[in-house]
């Protein structure tokens, strides 16, 4: 089905409630990993990807289409996560870095979490790169998101992101040797 | 120390988890949410409605009627006095008389309490007394 009729059937009231439950269905894994990368906890990520939908939906009769829906949707996502952890670390009286970074050394005890050494390794890594290299990093190499798709969520030029990631593998790879 | 590239090693995954039956339980979630978030259809005619509104519209109306005519007498008490000011103080008695029909001549009853005496002398003093005896 094409985005425009798929669109408008999320605009027709007759039509909302399944198309809805297809976007659902399409969506909310990709989205929930995507946020999950961000916000690391899942009760967080829970939280976030309720949010996402439920703008989402209420926002829908504003999106103009000059965008894929799916990045549309991303975006949405990437902003619900990084406010979330930045109020988070408000209440808590300290940075977003300094709060992921303690969730991470803290990973190993989360129910939540079974990754091997490596895994933990490379998520330390991560954690010490600067919020934007990490958001490129992870959504490249977790999710596999094209530059181009970056490009409309992030809002950044394909050039940039690409030099951030090249950056990000660079640092990451010395941790992993040397760290 | 081998040098970790990225490249060269498998792809690492993220290594977190959820919950069992998360995204099921999620979709129903979000379902329930989104319904209630729906705008409920309003029916724009309602019977039950047009008949409290009718009945309020005739106990409106059925208030005012007395409101009105109270204003209405007013206006014409206001009016009249209104009117006899103006017309002692701007209208001659020529214009007055004009107005007046033979009806409201009839009704207007003068009885000055005047001497004969003065009558003669104010007869006496118009210079058309003899036409008035002739008419």
């Amino acid at each position: 089905m094409e985005e425009k009729d798929f669109i408008r059937q999320l605009l027709d009231p007759k039509t909302q409630n399944d198309a809805f439950q297809k976007l659902l269905s399409d969506y909310q894994r990709p989205l929930y990993n995507h946020i999950r990368n961000i916000v690391l906890n899942h009760d967080d990520a829970d939280d976030v990807l309720q949010n996402t939908f439920i703008k989402v939906f209420r926002h829908l009769k504003t999106f103009k289409g000059e965008s894929k829906l799916f990045s549309w949707m991303y975006r949405i996502a990437t902003n619900e996560a990084i406010t979330f952890i930045n109020l988070k670390a408000k209440r808590n009286g300290t940075t977003s870095e300094a709060m992921q970074t303690k969730i991470v050394d803290n990973l190993k005890a989360d129910d939540h979490f079974d990754g091997n050494e490596i895994q933990l390794k490379l998520q330390k890594a991560i954690s010490l790169l600067p919020e934007k290299q990490q958001l490129v990093f992870k959504m490249r190499y977790f999710e596999e998101i094209k530059y181009e798709d970056m490009s409309e969520i992030l809002g950044t030029s394909v050039g940039a992101l690409k030099a951030s990631y090249h950056h990000a593998v660079k640092k990451i790879e010395n941790y992993m040797t040397r760290g | 120390m081998k040098e970790f590239k990225l490249d060269n090693e498998p792809k690492i995954t993220h290594g977190f988890t959820n919950p069992h039956d998360y995204f099921e339980n999620f979709a129903s979630k979000m379902m329930a949410e989104v319904t209630q978030e729906q705008p409920k259809a309003i029916p724009l005619f309602s019977r039950k409605k047009t008949w409290v509104i009718a009945a309020a519209a005739v106990f409106v109306v059925a208030l005012t009627i007395p409101a009105l005519n109270i204003y209405n007498s007013r206006t014409v008490a206001l009016d009249t006095a209104a009117l006899e000011n103006y017309l002692a103080t701007h209208a001659s008695n020529d214009e007055i008389s004009e107005l007046l029909e033979v009806e409201d001549l009839q009704q207007i009853k003068i009885s000055p309490q005047i001497e004969d005496k003065v009558i003669e002398d104010l007869l006496s003093s118009d210079s058309n007394l003899e036409q008035y005896i002739v008419d």
